[in-house]
């Protein structure tokens, strides 16, 4: 499988734009490339998550498209630039976001590879999308078992937040919780978290190899990031990163050289 | 994939070379009167230009609805702009406090202004944004006014480092009393003078703008300054209450109070026409 010689990086083109779903718009970034032979729609971590990770993330976009391959990122609805209230939407808004986004990428010319990559919340959403039979492939950063696993995390850092500037009233996570499963409404690191939000987390599960084979035998790639990633994930408990452009080179090359090495995956 | 939709439009901006992006928030505006003046968000910290949590999404649609054009800009580096950035938040304070992005937000500005046919902008920028915004101001004759929330005036990175680890010892009830002590005894003791590591450059610059009289609003956490150096304060005092400076601390982080106070000082800073006001009252219901 011929590889894409990385010293002719392209010249880097990328064209922003809104893309209507369900009435709203999803913002999208579309980083073009002459001669693509690859595509990879990039689906992003949870809300809360995204202006940590965004950095890191843009810069492996580009990373891609200067090496051919093209790369098509957006908003879900209701979070950053793409239009939406975040608390009229859930995690069956975002999966029908991703299905739309990662079809229309499949539809254009000429026809190539879709590779669909999520990292956290959006590789489970990628990996559903698969499971549904759009795409060729799938990279998944850190997929989270359970979509109630995201949601848990942003509910650590409110409450560490909550803790340090309440020290008289502290409560515990367990009250939280309790409050969610009652349909209670809760602002959440400034994110208003619906009833069916929390509700839906607790269904929307990563696909595993005991329900057969859900990605139909196309090429799936699971990696684990770890602290050297930071702050494409996980960042600590009042979220003080200090790190804000990480040196990611290895992490980059490793997934770029699954990309172009598997068969299958490039023109 | 389309540019513009109904209350919004992307906008890019060449600056040296490379594309900045942004979003432009459709102001409600008859068709008669245009407005004369922007708004402008720059990035807060190194998060992109939608803000944490969308903060910046939802004051850019607060202030177009009451009739001023706004924009949200990612400078170099962020977002979706393209452009070097350092490694770390020490490197990239380093480099705000350097005026490393002066350039690239007073070439926004202008193109802005021109653009959309504006006499100039109010620019908002909150920390490190904020102190970018002071330097942009005394460099472009189209930022007509500064929103400011949380500015710092100090160099080092270690000292951000030192007052955070302050102010949450300060939340805790040990570190309250014993940095209430320890302050009270400094401030007896050592008649009051700028730190050693206060960035001298960028007071200069805050005293231009307050001697040309540019309206300032200054919001700060209202527990912001227990337990360090209280900047503005200390500004104030030296420039005999000079300018047009307005300092709002806000109870609390909620988004619509940060908003309320900026609206009501827009409005009287740079009340939008009649005609226009009019209109915005009526899409608003």
């Amino acid at each position: 499988m011929p590889v894409a010689p990385t010293d002719c990086l392209q010249e880097l083109l990328e064209d922003a734009g809104y893309l209507e779903v369900g009435g709203e718009h999803l913002y999208t970034v579309l980083h073009k490339v002459a001669n693509p032979i690859a595509r990879v729609l990039m689906a992003g971590p949870f809300a809360a998550e995204r202006q940590y990770s965004y950095i890191p993330w843009v810069r492996w976009a580009r990373y891609l498209a200067q090496r051919r391959i093209e790369v098509l990122r957006f908003d879900y609805r209701g979070v950053g630039e793409s239009t939406g209230k975040f608390e009229e939407m859930n995690f069956e808004t975002w999966r029908e976001d991703a299905q739309t986004v990662a079809s229309w990428f499949q539809q254009q010319s000429p026809g190539l590879p879709l590779i669909l990559h999520g990292l956290e919340l959006g590789a489970l959403l990628a990996a559903k999308t698969l499971a549904a039979g759009i795409g060729s492939a799938g990279l998944f950063w850190s997929p989270p078992r359970t979509a109630n696993e995201v949601l848990r995390s942003s509910l650590k850092h409110q409450i560490a937040i909550d803790n340090a500037f309440n020290t008289t009233t502290r409560k515990p996570a367990s009250h939280y919780i309790q409050q969610l499963d009652e349909g209670e409404t809760m602002e959440v690191e400034g994110y208003r978290w619906s009833e069916s939000l929390w509700r839906q987390s607790y269904q929307l599960e990563m696909p595993s190899g005991d329900a057969g084979d859900w990605h139909g035998g196309k090429p799936v790639r699971f990696v684990q990031l770890d602290k050297r990633a930071t702050p494409l994930i996980g960042t600590s408990g009042l979220r003080f990163v200090s790190t804000v452009n990480p040196d990611l080179s290895e992490l980059f090359a490793e997934n770029y050289h699954w990309i172009v090495n598997t068969p299958g995956l490039t023109r | 994939m389309k540019k513009h939709i109904e209350l919004r439009e992307l906008i890019s901006i060449d600056w040296a070379g490379r594309s900045i992006h942004g979003t432009y928030h459709k102001p409600f505006c008859s068709g008669r009167s245009k407005p004369t003046l922007g708004f402008l968000f720059l990035n807060y910290g190194t998060t992109p230009r939608s803000g944490g949590s969308d903060v910046t999404v939802y004051w850019a649609d607060s202030f177009a609805k009451l009739g001023y054009p706004s924009f949200r800009i990612d400078v170099p580096g962020l977002g979706d702009s393209d452009g070097d950035l350092p490694r770390d938040m020490v490197g990239y304070a380093n480099a705000i406090n350097a005026e490393h992005y002066t350039a690239a937000i007073s070439a926004v500005v202008k193109a802005v202004s021109e653009r959309f046919h504006l006499s100039g902008v109010v620019l908002q920028g909150q920390c490190a944004g904020a102190v970018a915004a002071i330097f942009a101001a005394t460099a472009s004759k189209y930022v007509k006014g500064l929103v400011l929330i949380t500015p710092y005036f100090h160099l080092q990175m270690d000292s951000v480092a030192r007052t955070k680890i302050g102010s949450m010892a300060a939340q805790n009830p040990i570190g309250r009393p014993v940095r209430w002590l320890y302050q009270t005894l400094k401030r007896h003791l050592r008649p009051e003078r700028l730190p050693r590591n206060a960035n001298r450059n960028l007071i200069r610059c805050w005293n231009k703008l307050t001697y040309s009289e540019l309206p300032m609003l200054v919001m700060t956490h209202d527990d912001e300054h227990r337990g360090y150096f209280n900047y503005i304060e200390y500004l104030q005092k030296s420039n005999s209450n000079r300018g047009q400076i307005v300092v709002k601390p806000i109870a609390g982080h909620s988004k619509e109070a940060y908003s309320t106070a900026a609206e009501n000082w827009l409005r009287y800073h740079f009340p939008v026409e009649k005609d226009v006001a009019v209109n915005a009252g009526a899409a608003l219901g």
